[in-house]
């Protein structure tokens, strides 16, 4: 079957044609292959499993009745999530509120019609609206090629479906290239059809003048099947009018008797070393198939570009123009900025971009297409970017990110977006892979309605270099994959045995089988039933009045809706997930895992003695020890600033809302920056609407500089004064690992008493965590992890009552917030009588959503 | 192609337009009536040079248009030029 689904939609016609698999069982194991590995990917916002199966099984009752629909009959796609599906609702890949469709769009009616099993809705930028594709609601789609890179934007749920085998096509759209260069950058084929020539109707709008769906898949011949079956006027669409000859790629499609124009040096010049060389090669490809290469200019390009980013931007801007006012929370701070700038323009120049729009266009024509059948350009100017260089707030910023905004020479829309603006048709294949193995493509642009030609000669082309052939290694994906897939390491039966225990009760809030960024876009897998929460009699906490002594410490509360789900069961003294003053990417999956208890009671005590993964789930993961390893990730300050104040508000009377606030070292940092980025955070978190403000100085798996400064008395107490100054009158607190050597904790508790009011202790030690061969568990490079959980309890307790006992002893201004292995009202009380202040849980918190009514009711002085 | 044009039709043939782009705090009044929130002057000054340098790019095929030149004569060309291809 792993070939079936690897191969082509012919193979797997023909394979379903001879009865050797049913489409029920196609479709099966593509949906097994998703939830096998796209925990890792997130190409996919959401599977939609059932329908899929019944849509399968339909077209198996229609093949038994000898009623075939087409080449596609039986066969897996999917849909960029901006397509409507009748009953359900295209999020867009915004959070903003979305209704469900009542009818289906034309082109995913045509596949219906041609026999296609949708599979479900991909992931996308935001409002289709960045090249990479970040998006808020469940970020971006990570490259099968390296899950640290993006997939490109805005259809690369699209591009990383494919490239991954999941499904054999998908319906993309295009506006500016956002069907070409996530093809490009994870090696598949996409296609910006001729305008006119693929209904738009049920299809998002943000460029009406520009925009174009378009079919992808992982050949030309695959993408020329998906496009004949979706092409074709459309009265719902008034532009789409023109008859388009579809037509299937010959058996053997041929180079020779073909022209190609090929670029000189000079258009060439702002695309990276690498994407030139591909280019060079595809050209020398071609020629050496048979093809005749004439050189081209690109006629006014500049221009072009231009006239291009003035009609997206203005007609961005007049579509979003009143959501944007009427629910701006849909929108993510970055994307608010771009779409701003189509504010700018006069209309008369708008206005004067469309009427050139058919002397440009013949212009263009002529100039190129006089004497070649199709034009070879690069289709991204190099491979795929990592995320972390593309987050909002990430600097050094080698991409630009404003690109339909001004032309730079790394713009990623420089040889896409022009085609739009023309209404030519661009087909881009995989032209190769830079020396880390990165996909790279190229263009092959034609005249109008020249699909069938350029479908021919991607054909040829790909027959002659099989760069469309190669695939991902899985490993890669699978070492970056969910606890559960890692069957590498884990093995079949633990894998099946963590599924059991994910999917019985009790299930964690936090899906550890999930990305971070899932979790916080769709977390927290809590649904009720909601507990009955005793009442119970005030308590003081810094000056505040809390309900009870007990919370969440600085872990699951990702968000206002962690927040308020956490607040509602009835933990009152709750922290906000640590925040920067840049967004962070979460390391990818896995991100928390079970230790063996066994290893962990042998090698705990050591610093430096690696503790080995479970061999099976635990019996009860509420008091079982876990290893977490996420980086501290942060989203952007725009995204938490407004969530902070939304989570203050959740709060009932009698809760309080701490904030985590983490320096980011960076190189070229001075001390005295850092410090004071410590203060302009707790500055803004204080103003956000924080009760108090928590300095991590402690972070288990982050740069030393950031997780260790608890060890470095001076430093922690001038984080510690500058907070201090920062917050008003704010109590400050200091999260501090584990400091083994009791002369080292005075000499921190002497540093800081005075400038903090409380010390928040433990946070999870670091430890290396090993898999079952001995490789790091988390994947090279993230060789160490949080020890958190049940065993962490005795070292707590002792750190907390030490601290305690030498804080009563020298008489210093501070208080003790113990945090470590607390599952139970009596590992509470424990913590109580060692001296601490209050208590918190993270892990058992995560999986046991009823522990503060649990403790409540045994313990109301708690 | 575009139609032959009356005489009276080239009376309004233009010179090369002109661009007036608003003022920073015009543009950040604008802007914060739009999308809410407070005038953003360096917003609007970012928005203005990223804006300026496409219409500047832009403008030899912006001076280019004919007022005989109309919005449908796109479809028309793209069919014409696939006829002839």
């Amino acid at each position: 079957m792993d070939e079936l689904l690897d191969g082509g939609i012919a193979a797997a016609a023909r394979a379903m044609a001879r009865n050797e698999v049913s489409a029920r069982e196609l479709t099966s194991a593509a949906l097994a292959r998703i939830a096998a590995q796209d925990g890792a990917l997130r190409a996919f916002f959401r599977v939609e499993g059932e329908s899929a199966l019944a849509a399968a099984a339909e077209r198996e009752r229609e093949r038994r009745a000898g009623r075939v629909l087409g080449p596609l009959h039986g066969i897996p796609v999917a849909r960029k999530d901006m397509f409507d599906r009748a009953g359900r609702a295209a999020s867009c890949g915004s959070r903003g509120a979305a209704a469900a469709a009542r009818e289906t769009a034309a082109c995913l009616a045509r596949l219906d019609a041609a026999g296609a099993v949708d599979l479900g809705a991909l992931n996308m930028s935001e409002f289709a609206f960045h090249p990479h594709g970040l998006n808020a609601l469940a970020g971006p789609a990570r490259n099968p090629w390296d899950p640290a890179r993006a997939a490109g934007g805005s259809s690369g749920g699209s591009a990383a479906a494919l490239a991954a085998r999941f499904v054999f096509g998908s319906m993309g759209s295009d506006s500016g290239g956002s069907i070409r260069h996530p093809a490009a950058q994870c090696g598949v084929v996409g296609l910006l059809p001729t305008r006119g020539t693929l209904s738009r109707h049920g299809m998002m709008r943000s460029s009406p003048s520009l925009d174009a769906a378009g079919p992808m898949a992982r050949s030309a011949e695959d993408c020329a099947l998906i496009h004949a079956a979706v092409a074709g006027p459309d009265p719902r669409d008034p532009d789409c009018v023109l008859p388009m000859a579809a037509a299937a790629v010959p058996e053997t499609p041929a180079l020779r008797g073909r022209t190609i124009a090929r670029l000189g040096d000079a258009p060439l010049a702002s695309i990276s070393g690498e994407a030139r060389l591909a280019y060079e090669a595809a050209a020398e490809a071609l020629r050496a198939g048979g093809a005749a290469l004439v050189a081209a200019e690109l006629p006014a390009w500049d221009a072009l570009n231009a006239l291009a980013a003035i009609v997206f931007a203005s007609e961005v801007a007049a579509t979003h123009r009143r959501r944007l006012a009427a629910e701006p929370e849909a929108y993510s701070p970055e994307v608010r900025e771009r779409m701003a700038a189509g504010f700018v323009y006069p209309a008369a120049d708008y206005l004067d971009a469309l009427r050139v729009r058919a002397r440009m266009t013949r212009l263009f024509v002529e100039a190129v297409f006089a004497r070649a059948d199709a034009l070879l350009l690069p289709a991204a100017p190099d491979v795929a970017p990592r995320l972390d260089e593309v987050m909002p707030g990430a600097a050094p910023r080698r991409y630009d990110a404003g690109a339909f905004t001004l032309a730079t020479p790394a713009d990623p829309g420089r040889f896409t977006r022009a085609f739009n603006y023309l209404g030519l048709p661009a087909l881009a294949v995989p032209a190769g892979f830079s020396r880390a193995g990165l996909p790279l493509g190229v263009q092959l642009a034609g005249r109008p309605l020249s699909e069938p030609a350029l479908f021919a000669i991607g054909a040829a082309f790909q027959r002659n270099t099989g760069h469309h052939a190669r695939r991902p290694d899985r490993r890669a994906a699978a070492a970056a994959g969910p606890y559960a897939e890692r069957r590498s390491v884990l093995g079949p039966a633990m894998a099946e045995a963590l599924a059991r225990t994910l999917a019985a009760p009790p299930r964690p809030t936090y899906r550890t089988d999930r990305s971070f960024e899932w979790n916080h876009a769709n977390g927290p897998d809590f649904a009720g039933p909601w507990p009955v929460v005793p009442e119970t009699p005030a308590k003081d906490f810094f000056g505040l009045a809390v309900r009870s002594r007990f919370g969440v410490a600085a872990s699951i509360v990702l968000n206002s809706r962690w927040t308020e789900t956490y607040a509602r069961l009835g933990f009152d003294i709750l922290t906000y997930k640590t925040v920067r003053s840049q967004a962070r990417l979460c390391h990818p999956p896995p991100n928390w895992l079970f230790l063996d208890d066994r290893s962990v009671a042998a090698g705990l005590a050591n610093r430096e003695t690696p503790l080995a993964l479970a061999a099976r789930p635990p019996a009860d993961p509420r008091t079982a020890t876990t290893a977490g390893s996420f980086g501290t990730p942060s989203v952007a300050p725009e995204s938490w600033q407004p969530d902070i104040a939304a989570a203050r508000r959740a709060l009932a009377p009698g809760q309080v809302l701490i904030v985590s606030v983490v320096g980011t070292a960076r190189p070229g940092l001075s001390e005295a920056d850092f410090v004071a980025e410590y203060g302009a955070l707790a500055q803004t978190v204080a103003a956000a609407g924080a009760d108090l403000v928590e300095v991590d100085l402690s972070c288990p798996n982050v740069a030393r500089r950031e997780g260790e400064v608890y060890l470095d008395p001076r430093l922690s107490a001038a984080i510690a004064r500058a907070v201090k100054a920062a917050a008003g009158a704010r109590p400050v607190l200091l999260k501090t690992g584990d400091i083994a050597d009791r002369a080292q904790m005075a000499a921190f508790l002497e540093a800081v008493a005075g400038a903090a009011d409380g010390v928040v202790m433990i946070n999870a030690p670091s430890r290396p965590i090993v898999d079952g061969a001995g490789a790091p568990a988390f994947g090279a490079g993230r060789e160490r992890a949080g020890v958190a959980g049940g065993a962490i309890r005795a070292i707590a307790l002792r750190a907390v009552a030490d601290a305690v006992a030498h804080i009563h002893r020298r008489g210093l201004p501070l208080k003790v917030i113990g945090v470590g292995g607390v599952a139970s009202a009596a590992d509470a009380r424990a913590f109580l009588d060692a001296g601490a202040c209050a208590v918190q849980a993270a892990t058992a918190a995560a999986w046991n959503p009823y522990l503060a009514a649990e403790i409540k009711a045994a313990a109301p002085d708690i | 192609m575009n139609e032959a044009r009356t005489g009276a039709q080239c009376r309004f043939l233009m010179p090369p337009a002109t661009t007036m782009l608003p003022d920073p705090e015009t543009l950040a009044r604008k802007l914060a009536d739009i999308l809410g929130g407070t005038p953003d002057r360096a917003l609007a000054e970012r928005l203005l040079a990223l804006c300026g340098a496409q219409l500047a790019a832009a403008r030899p095929a912006l001076d280019g248009v004919d007022p005989m030149d109309v919005l449908e004569h796109h479809a028309a060309a793209l069919r014409e030029l696939a006829r002839h291809g």
